[in-house]
């Protein structure tokens, strides 16, 4: 069995290995080279062919080509998209991003300005979108941002205002003026708003004041070691960021030293000079604050001169700050 | 004691050959058919079993070859020649797709001699003449038939051959395993209806 199996595989080896027949062999060979000749001849055209109706098409450039053409497109789309962002979404950065961009590269100090002023809209449109939604803490924020938009505005027309007149350019003053305005608009109705929203109480005993601030974003608790308004009001500017017109139109004082509690921050521009009156002749007492009146503290923010409704008191100012600059602070905002 | 007969001159050649080729070397083209073009002939003339029909294949897979050369990459452990083989059979498969049926052995060996076996004695009763063999191997299937060619003929390894018929080499195993058994139980029986002469 063991003999027939090797005597197989043997026969299975050495069968006879047939070849191709010479001329067959040669013809076959003929046939492969030349069609080897083809291909090569081919594929040099073809390299030919790309590198000449390609070159600008090759993969090496159309692909970092249409990955900067599918940015754009997204790109585009997310300009398009973040233009209608508003505070607190997620395209409100790429917003801002592309108004600062644009900003960089208005050549223009007097467009500079009027488009700052446009920004300023802008946050003023998108806040009261915003509040129409009935989205009061998103809302809140974007008046913050209407605010700084204000201020970086006026801030920037102030600056330009000032160039253009030493250059005498009267054309671009007058351009100005009309951005002003429509400036002066919002901010009324910004500060009118920051009226509603904004609680400062303050509290006098002991020679301190104790001060509370509420406002959208805003929560702040502090101690000041003093008694002086304007030093309260200083302070509080200093501590919150609100503005001052801010503070004022807002601030309520109580003096328990007094037992008066002043809580009418309506009141006119006289009864505060009362106060300040009041102030001076009563100068020896460091805890006196409004000695002879229970009317309540006012603090003019509208003065029409522009100037503070407690500028009668700023000469006396100086009866009552003995603990001046002295503030200890409970809590921070 | 067995020795291989089959020239091997030039094998470890191949893969120079092959890149060279691979980059418009006619010369080094020419070589490689040289080398492999008996081997490819052989494999399909052991399936078609008709001279003519045999060579025009084998010119289509050359030809095949040199389209396909520049997607050629030289794997570890594989051969230049497995991946040609793969192209033959591809081929094969296409001629029985188009031409089902093929012509019997006997007319391809009328045709051709010399695919009778070597004149070698058989070592004890001469149950077997090259015709004989030829005659025993039509009674396996075409996959065992090829696992035996190039098995035996080729010299290839199972792997290899695994790697052409695109099957496991349990299967190359199991398969050669049962040609020889079939071909050994028909050795045996000497009354069996086979033509064995």
């Amino acid at each position: 069995m063991s003999a027939k199996n090797g005597y197989i595989t043997n026969l299975l080896r050495t069968a006879g290995r047939p070849h191709l027949r010479p001329e067959s062999r040669e013809r076959i060979r003929l046939a492969v080279v030349a069609s080897f000749a083809d291909v090569i001849r081919n594929a040099d055209e073809r390299y030919k062919y790309q590198t000449a109706e390609f070159t600008f098409f090759s993969p090496s450039i159309m692909i970092p080509v249409i990955i900067a053409i599918i940015l754009v497109v997204a790109g585009a789309g997310t300009v398009i998209a973040s233009d209608a962002a508003k505070p607190g979404d997620a395209l409100f950065g790429v917003d801002k991003a592309l108004e600062q961009t644009r900003l960089d590269f208005t050549i223009s100090r007097t467009a500079k300005a009027e488009y700052l002023a446009n920004i300023a809209q802008e946050r003023e449109k998108e806040r009261a979108q915003l509040e129409a939604e009935g989205k009061s803490q998103e809302s809140a924020s974007a008046d913050v941002e209407v605010g700084q938009a204000l201020d970086t505005a006026k801030q920037t027309i102030d600056e330009v205002r000032t160039k253009q007149e030493q250059e005498g350019d009267s054309h671009a003053v007058d351009t100005l003026t009309k951005v002003e305005d429509k400036l002066l608009e919002l901010q009324q109705q910004h500060e009118e708003r920051a009226q509603e929203h904004i609680q400062i109480e303050v509290k006098i005993t002991g020679g301190t004041a104790k001060v509370e601030v509420r406002s959208a974003g805003l929560d702040a608790t502090f101690t000041l070691a003093t008694t002086d308004v304007e030093q309260i009001i200083a302070q509080i500017v200093q501590r919150t960021g609100l503005t001052d017109s801010q503070v004022r139109a807002s601030i309520k004082i109580e003096n328990e030293d007094q037992g008066d509690s002043q809580s009418d921050s309506n009141a006119g521009e006289n009864e505060n000079k009362n106060v300040n009156e009041h102030k001076d002749e009563n100068s020896n007492s460091k805890n006196d604050v409004n000695q002879s009146t229970n009317t309540s503290l006012n603090i003019n923010a509208s003065a029409p001169d522009g100037s503070r409704g407690t500028d009668a008191s700023n000469e006396n100012r100086d009866t009552n700050t003995n603990t001046e600059g002295s503030g200890q602070d409970n809590s921070g905002d | 004691m067995y020795t291989p007969t089959r020239d091997t001159t030039g094998e470890a050649d191949i893969p120079r050959l092959v890149r060279e080729a691979q980059e418009g070397n006619e010369d080094s083209l020419s070589r490689l058919y040289e080398l492999l073009s008996d081997r490819i002939y052989r494999y399909i003339l052991m399936r078609v079993s008709h001279r003519e029909t045999a060579e025009d294949i084998t010119q289509v897979v050359f030809i095949e070859m040199i389209r396909s050369l520049p997607r050629y990459t030289e794997r570890a452990g594989a051969k230049f020649s497995t991946w040609l083989f793969q192209i033959a059979r591809h081929r094969l498969i296409d001629h029985y797709r188009r031409q089902k049926t093929v012509l019997s052995l006997d007319e391809t060996l009328e045709s051709h001699p010399n695919m009778q076996v070597d004149p070698a004695p058989p070592p004890d009763d001469a149950l077997v003449s090259s015709g004989n063999l030829t005659n025993l191997l039509k009674h396996l299937s075409e996959r065992q038939q090829t696992i035996l060619h190039l098995f035996f003929q080729e010299e290839m390894s199972l792997r290899e051959i695994a790697d052409i018929l695109d099957i496991s080499i349990v299967s190359v195993r199991v398969e050669k395993h049962r040609a020889l058994k079939k071909l050994k139980h028909m050795l045996l029986v000497k009354d069996s209806h086979l033509p064995l002469i």
